[in-house]
């Protein structure tokens, strides 16, 4: 077992803290994720990366979060995760050796082709195997180590059972998914995307086909009639916020979040509240107490049902969305707060989405317990007062009598 | 460019062998899917029965950590017969056999994974020795791989195609969900259908998880002018009954004799007309197609599909 822990003035610290990992689909978003506690961003570039709906990253934009993130002593890893196709070719070497000149810290690869060229280049980034490849055994782990591969980020299909025997004698880096959506089949190896659309799920198309409904036959005839629930592959989202301490304690390198098109909201959420429940218990976890409110903050940006995915077994029915999706978060973000004047009490605010005078705003921040207000007086930039804040993006300001600080968030609170 | 069939039934092998067939894949007890399942001890006894035949056998799923140690050990008893290769797609069952250092051609079978000839050549410097092309790139593509690739390669020449599979019980699970009644068992009573598609794939449940492969076969049976460099042509034999893999296995048999003897010309509409009599449903798969996946490219054919439902 890894050493994680050690004993500091008669009370065990833990020494190995994990690296926070968060998704960004945008230069906003990466930002926000880095504010509020990731150690690390992955984001895609315009080439070589899934997601292709994602609106993935320039060179420049990489540049700038880079540069950004060092300041906060962070890292910017990078999806170079396509399989490639005979037409995908061209053109990496010059891709990764852009990558690694303004600072990247890693590639997540899939293709065997990348990772030799990369390891061949001698560069400084790191290269990280994708979930794509679906590892779950440590004799493969062994394969990749022997190319010269810095981590694996394992299927999510491992369970913590045998994630305890990888971990023991894992000769790399392992990343594990904490968070976020799962495919319903074996990553990379699902095609019903390229069957049923024609879009390439390997190469960022997929259109998420195993989350339609369907028409089941018995010998050609018809199961589900129309009343009936559909036969539908979708599965409620992961979450393992309960389980975070017996993974800081396995000693696992990495903690992913998935979720590169995922709202500024919700990241700001989740990085959020692993970001705090990984500090509390690092500081003292033999005294440290699973709190539910952990699990309530991160429902609060949930667009799924959450499960545990694969971590105690199979999972079975209950973690199956069939005709039951909950899409919609139980709050609504509203705001993103610019600036704060302590004197006058007055909150210069970004509106995100309608908000009127009445409504009570929960405002949560990477530097501050959760706090609520009702909106009792708000003006437009002309410090006009208004009623409703109705136009997206537009600078409103908003009286809150508590000390908030810029870039903390609200959310309109649904009762 | 030789036949190999996956062994449906082995009553039916002296069949095989005498349209001329001697190269087999065998499913067993670590195989993904499989048209049938053949005990370590059944594979010892074909071996020995057919020493003129090449035997692989299918070690292609993926393993789950805590069963590495029981799929090293099946390596080993293989490794004990006069087996010629296995066809895998989890690399630790390459590093097994490279740490112990077996003598089996190492055939890479990712099912989606072999789409271009560099990195098949990246594999090749570490262990691969041949591989299994990927069906969802198109005909065009495969031949360049084949140009490219400086290993034996083979390409799916007929059968279900392989879609997705599932370490999930998906079909017991929706039985759960949804109180319906249904036969649940077995690889060929259910099929399903996207409420927005036509395309019929069949769904299986064993106890690996759950397995999607398309209803149609894949067919290239008149194709064989342009995919003769391949060294091998598949036929799968999953989910047919043994009339039709005889029958296919016959066509394919005599096609690549006619072709052998400058006949295939001539000869196929014969074997066409005898192919379409079998009444299954048969289909090009990406053969002469491809697949689309940056946005512009996705959003386009959107629009084209709206425009032509207008």
């Amino acid at each position: 077992m890894r050493n994680v822990s050690q004993i500091v003035n008669g009370k065990r610290k833990i020494i190995k803290k994990p690296e926070l990992l968060a998704p960004a689909g945008n230069l906003e978003k990466l930002k926000t994720a880095i504010m509020y506690g990731a150690d690390a961003v992955f984001v895609g570039g315009k080439e070589f990366s899934l997601r292709s709906q994602a609106s993935n990253f320039s060179i420049e934009d990489i540049k700038e979060g880079v540069i950004f993130a060092k300041k906060y002593g962070a890292h910017i890893h990078v999806t170079c995760n396509i399989i490639l196709h005979q037409d995908n070719l061209k053109g990496i070497e010059e891709y990764l050796q852009t990558l690694d000149d303004i600072g990247v810290t890693a590639i997540i690869v899939a293709d065997p082709y990348i990772m030799k060229i990369a390891k061949d280049m001698d560069l400084n980034l790191e290269v990280h195997v994708s979930t794509q490849l679906s590892t779950l055994n440590l004799k493969a782990i062994e394969f990749y180590q022997k190319m010269g591969m810095d981590r694996v980020v394992l299927g999510r299909e491992v369970t913590y059972e045998d994630l305890k025997t990888i971990m023991e004698y894992a000769p790399v880096d392992v990343e594990y998914f904490i968070h976020g959506a799962m495919c319903i089949h074996y990553s990379g190896r699902c095609m019903l995307s390229n069957y049923l659309s024609r879009r390439d799920a390997n190469r960022g198309g997929c259109s998420q086909s195993c989350r339609w409904y369907y028409d089941l036959y018995d010998d050609g005839n018809l199961v589900n009639q129309e009343d009936d629930m559909p036969f539908s592959m979708s599965s409620k989202d992961m979450s393992l916020i309960d389980h975070i301490g017996e993974l800081i304690e396995l000693g696992v390198d990495s903690f992913k979040i998935e979720g590169r098109m995922k709202s500024l909201h919700y990241i700001a959420t989740v990085v959020s509240t692993y970001r705090k429940l990984i500090d509390t218990y690092c500081e003292d976890p033999d005294h440290f107490i699973q709190d539910e409110s952990y699990r309530q903050e991160l429902l609060k940006a949930a667009n799924r049902a959450l499960c545990h995915g694969f971590f105690y077994e199979h999972p079975g029915v209950e973690e199956q969305l069939f005709n039951m999706r909950d899409e919609h978060p139980t709050q609504e973000f509203v705001m993103r707060i610019l600036d704060y004047d302590q004197e006058k009490h007055l909150a210069k605010i970004e509106q995100r989405n309608y908000f009127k005078v009445g409504d009570q705003i929960e405002i949560f921040s990477p530097h501050h317990p959760n706090l609520f207000f009702t909106v009792e007086k708000l003006y437009n930039e002309d410090k006009e007062a208004v009623e409703v804040a109705n136009h997206p993006m537009e600078i409103l300001y908003v009286e809150i009598n508590e000390n908030v600080l810029a870039n903390d968030m609200g959310r309109k609170v649904i009762r | 460019m030789k036949i190999v069939l996956s062994l449906n039934d082995q009553k039916r092998l002296y069949d095989y062998i005498d349209m001329g067939i001697d190269t087999f894949v065998l499913g067993g007890k670590y195989s993904f899917h499989c048209p049938y399942v053949f005990s370590l001890d059944e594979i010892a006894s074909l071996t020995q029965k057919y020493p003129q035949c090449i035997f692989y056998v299918a070690v292609n799923a993926l393993y789950d950590q805590h069963d590495i140690k029981d799929v090293e050990d099946y390596i080993k008893a293989l490794s004990q017969m006069n087996i010629h290769g296995l066809l895998f797609q989890d690399y630790g069952v390459l590093q097994i056999v490279k740490d112990y250092q077996y003598h089996f051609d190492m055939m890479y079978s990712p099912e989606t994974l072999n789409t271009n000839a560099c990195t098949l050549n990246v594999l090749k410097s570490q262990g691969v020795t041949s591989a299994f092309l990927s069906r969802v790139i198109p005909l065009q593509e495969q031949l360049a791989i084949c140009h490219d690739v400086k290993m034996p390669l083979m390409l799916q020449a007929h059968g279900v195609e392989y879609i997705a599979a599932s370490k999930r019980e998906l079909l017991s699970n929706y039985q759960a969900a949804s109180g319906l009644s249904f036969q649940n068992n077995g690889i060929d009573h259910l099929t399903l259908k996207a409420k927005n598609s036509d395309y019929l794939l069949r769904i299986f449940e064993d106890e690996k998880g759950t397995h999607i492969f398309s209803d149609a076969r894949l067919y290239t049976l008149d194709l064989l002018n342009q995919i003769h460099e391949f060294d091998y042509l598949y036929i799968e034999t999953l989910m047919m009954n043994n009339e039709e893999a005889i029958e296919i296995a016959s066509l394919y048999s005599d096609a690549l004799k006619s072709y052998k003897q400058g006949t295939y010309d001539r000869d196929i509409k014969e074997y066409m007309d005898l192919l379409y009599r079998l009444k299954t449903p048969l289909d090009r798969g990406f053969l002469f197609d491809q697949t689309v996946y940056k946005l512009e490219d996705m959003r386009k054919m959107d629009n084209e599909k709206r425009e032509s439902n207008r």
